[in-house]
Formats: C-alpha cells, structure tokens, sequence
C-alpha cells in the first residue's frame, strides 16, 4: 500500500478519492478500532501527500522573446491592459 | 513659381472624379469570396471581397439587395456587378453592388474540406496520434499573439483555477501571410524544452479566412509530430480548423482551453480541507465511542466482586437442577396417568365386562367343539347351543329361527 504514495503511481485525485473512502468507512460501525486505526494512518499519508501538492509555490507567467530572430530571452510578462483590446486582429 | 497646394476634401473630389469617369470601373463585373458580411439594420449591406492576395470593401443597398436570391455569407464565392466610386467621408474607394450572383462554394472553404479529407485518410486524426493531457500541468506553454483576447482569457483562467501553474508566452501572430511561420515557430520552441507540461495553441473567433492559417497542413503535422500534449481553441464554438483536429484535445473556445488545461483548485482545495477535518474528527468520535463502551463494562459490579460470578451460576445451577427434576417428575406421572386410563379402557372391551352389563354370548355345541353364534345362518333347527351368561351356563335346543324382519 505504501508504495503506491509514489508520484507516479497515486494522482492527486486518486488519492483525494481514497481519502474520502477512507473517512466513509470510518463513519460505519462495521470497522473495529484496530482497523479504524489503520485507515486513519492511511489518511494521514494521503493528507500529506495532498498537502504536498497544494503547497506548491505560485507559477511565474513569463515570455519567450527573440534576440537576432532565435527564442533565446524570458522576460516577465504582463497582461495586455483593455487599451491594447483594437490590437486583436479579428 | 509658388506651388499649388489642395486641400484633403479637393484631392478626395478630384480622384472621386477620375473613379467615375473610368469607363472600365463605371460598369464592373467582380469576381470574389464574401468576407466580414454585415447585414446593417438599414437593410444595407457591408462586407468586402477578397481573393488571395487582395481585398475591395463593397457595399450593396438596400434597394438593390432586396430580391437576392440567396443569403450572403462569409467565404462564399461569389460575381458582383456594379461600379466603383469613392466614399468621401473615408476617403476610400468601394464597390457598389447593383447585382451579384453565387459562383459555388468559396474556395476556401473547398481547400479546407480537400486538406481535412487528405489528412484524414492518411490517419492523422486518429486517436492513435492523441496524448492523454496531464492531470497537473506545472508549466503550459501558450502559443497565441501576445496582444489579443484569448491571451487575456486564457491567463485569467487559468490564475483563477489554480495559481500554481507557471506559463511561458510563446508569441506568434494568429493571422496574416506571416502567421502560420510563426505558429509553427513558437509551437517547435516549446516542444523543444524539457520544462513544458502543456501546450495551448489558441486564437480568439473570425472569418474563416481570419482563422484560416490554422487550416495549414504543416502546422497540422507539427501539432501530431509534437512529443508535448497540445489542447487547440481556435475562434468560437462552431469553428473547426485542421489545428483542431490534429489537436490532442480540441477546446470550443480559448477560455474553454485553458478550463480543459488546468482544473479548478478552489474547489479542490475545499474538498480537501473537508476530508482533513472529517478524517480527524470521524477517528476521535471512534476513540470517544471505544472508551465510552469500556467505561461501561468497567462500571459493572462484577470487577468490585469477582465472586458475584461464582454465587450467580451457582444460583443458576440450582435453578436448572430443580428445574429438571421437576421436569421428570411431571413426566413420569404423566405416564402414569396414562397407563391407568389405557387399563380402564381395556378392561371394558373384556367380554367378561360385557356379560355383567346383562349381554349372554351363545355357542354352537358341534362334537365338542364350540363355535360362537353371530348369525341365524349358523344354526338349524335343533341344533344344541350353549349360552354363557354371567355367573353359569344355560343348554338349550333351537326350536325354531325367525329372522328379523327389517321394518
């Protein structure tokens, strides 16, 4: 079981999917405690797994620009403002 | 010498007059593809005509429209008749339409379904070719101008679902002789870094000619050849360009793009944040209910005095011991009362009995031999019987047999 907490094993979905089977069960009385115990351990892995992702650092929004005609420079890009809105070519 | 010198309207006028003195541009015949067609309130008509490489605005009126018999529509080949003048206000020359006729579907559109249908037999449609589109995209490259409405869709949507994803703008004009160079430019740029999960190629709606260097062949087989996973959007619902079928995954619009790229964390996230808490408060209600439950048992008398245990089952031993003795007690007098009624019931089916009640049996006396009389048919006049009554016997001799009668 452990080793499906592998990236490329378990997506993130799958996983918020288990945990919410997991607190499913554990609201039935068909689990003794023993078994409660363990899925609780269970969700604790898959809630740090989750937390991992979403803990992810905000994305940069970025453009590629040509220096002498070849890609070659990122810069910074910002939105095009509502100025610019007779630029769209349609 | 001072030189003459002419005001705007003067040098508008005067070409005005060279246009309508023309003998060839005052009786035209025009052959062309409708595009930006605009059907003005006015019942006057707008849109240009366009081959290749050209374009003439055109304006049909009302009162030359009225009887066209067909509908005029963007990419439609068609031959107008009219002439050409000037438009003051503007300062530009168009057609006025007097007439026009349908000259088939426009070409456009003909290449369009040619290349579709080239493309299409050779398989590079088919869902073999098709990426499945990462479920967490870190990075998207966008391929779109940096100056148009998607750009801004995209981005805005895709900052609002989840703000974690980095973009890299890979600029490239969406129309024009330049454009499809570019696209492919731009889209062979991203595929080539390592660090891109995702590629979006979009362009905001137009006319099919606007849209139409996404009906390039090249840029088709640059989008399958492509090792990154690649969502088109491409103008509005209704269009669909060759990019979007060669597309791994084809949006409607560039907004729907981006919402295919990049899922909704809000919602995500909250649904998270519910399991978190429920995960823990479900285990300490578990706890609570276990040690409740052992909290109950432990209150049970029986552990303050274990030998409760003992004098309970002896009790009970005694109850189940007096029980059964009962039980065999009742069962034998049971038997008991029914032998004595059998024994009674048997001594009244004795003939003995029957005798004492006043019954005599009789019996054939035959060379000693007695043979009891149950019936006139067994004896004959003169026969000797023998009647056994209670308490001694009587010999007689039959004097006569009357039958009785059945009355």
């Amino acid at each position: 079981m452990t080793d499906k907490f592998n990236k490329e094993e378990l997506s993130f979905e799958e996983a918020i999917d288990k945990l919410d089977v997991i607190v499913k069960e554990l609201d039935s009385d068909l689990l003794s405690l023993d078994e409660a115990m363990d899925r609780f351990t269970e969700g604790l892995k898959l809630i740090k797994f989750c937390q991992r992702e979403l803990d992810k650092a905000e994305g940069k929004l970025e453009q590629i620009v040509k220096e002498d005609g070849e890609f070659s420079k990122v810069i910074s890009f910002d939105l095009p403002g509502e100025e610019n809105n007779n630029q769209e070519d349609d | 010498m001072e030189s003459k010198h002419f005001t705007v309207s003067e040098v508008t006028k005067y070409i005005k007059n060279l246009l309508r003195n023309d003998d060839i541009l005052n009786q035209i015949e025009v052959v062309g593809e409708i595009s930006n067609f605009h059907h003005h309130r006015s019942g006057h008509m707008y849109f240009s005509l366009k081959d290749d490489d050209s374009k003439i605005n055109a304006v049909m009126f009302k009162g030359n429209n009225f009887n066209l018999d067909f509908q005029p529509e963007d990419g439609q080949k068609v031959r107008a008749f009219g002439y050409i003048d000037l438009y003051v206000p503007r300062g530009e020359y168009q057609l006025y339409v007097e007439s026009m006729i349908e000259e088939g579907e426009g070409d456009l559109y003909q290449k369009f379904l040619r290349l579709k249908e080239k493309l299409e037999k050779e398989g590079l449609f088919a869902d073999e070719h098709k990426q499945p589109i990462p479920e967490f995209p870190k990075k998207i490259g966008l391929v779109t101008s940096a100056g148009g409405a998607a750009i801004r869709d995209i981005i805005s949507v895709i900052n609002r679902r989840d703000a974690r994803v980095s973009i890299l703008v890979a600029s490239a004009r969406v129309q024009g002789s330049e454009s499809v160079g570019e696209l492919i430019e731009s889209l062979r740029y991203l595929d080539n870094r390592d660090d891109i999960d995702l590629i979006i190629i979009s362009r905001g709606g137009g006319s099919l000619e606007d849209l139409w260097s996404f009906n390039n062949e090249i840029l088709a087989r640059g989008i399958v050849g492509a090792s990154t996973p690649i969502i088109s959007g491409v103008g509005h619902e209704t269009d669909f360009t060759i990019a979007d079928l060669a597309a791994d995954l084809r949006a409607p619009t560039p907004s729907a793009a981006a919402e295919l790229a990049v899922k909704d964390m809000v919602s995500i996230r909250n649904r998270f944040n519910n399991l978190n808490e429920q995960l823990y408060y479900k285990i300490n209600k578990k706890i609570k209910d276990a040690r409740k439950e052992l909290d109950f048992i432990l209150k049970n008398r029986i552990w303050r005095n274990p030998e409760l245990i003992i004098s309970d089952q002896r009790q009970e031993f005694d109850n189940i011991s007096n029980d059964f003795s009962q039980a065999i007690e009742s069962y034998f007098k049971d038997k008991y009362d029914e032998i004595g009624k059998l024994s009674l019931k048997l001594d009244g089916l004795s003939p003995l009995k029957i005798l004492s009640r006043g019954y005599s049996i009789t019996e054939k006396i035959d060379d000693d031999k007695s043979k009891v009389v149950s019936s006139i048919a067994n004896l004959e006049k003169g026969d000797l019987i023998k009647t056994l009554l209670k308490n001694g016997q009587l010999l007689s001799k039959v004097k006569n047999i009357k039958e009785a009668s059945n009355d």
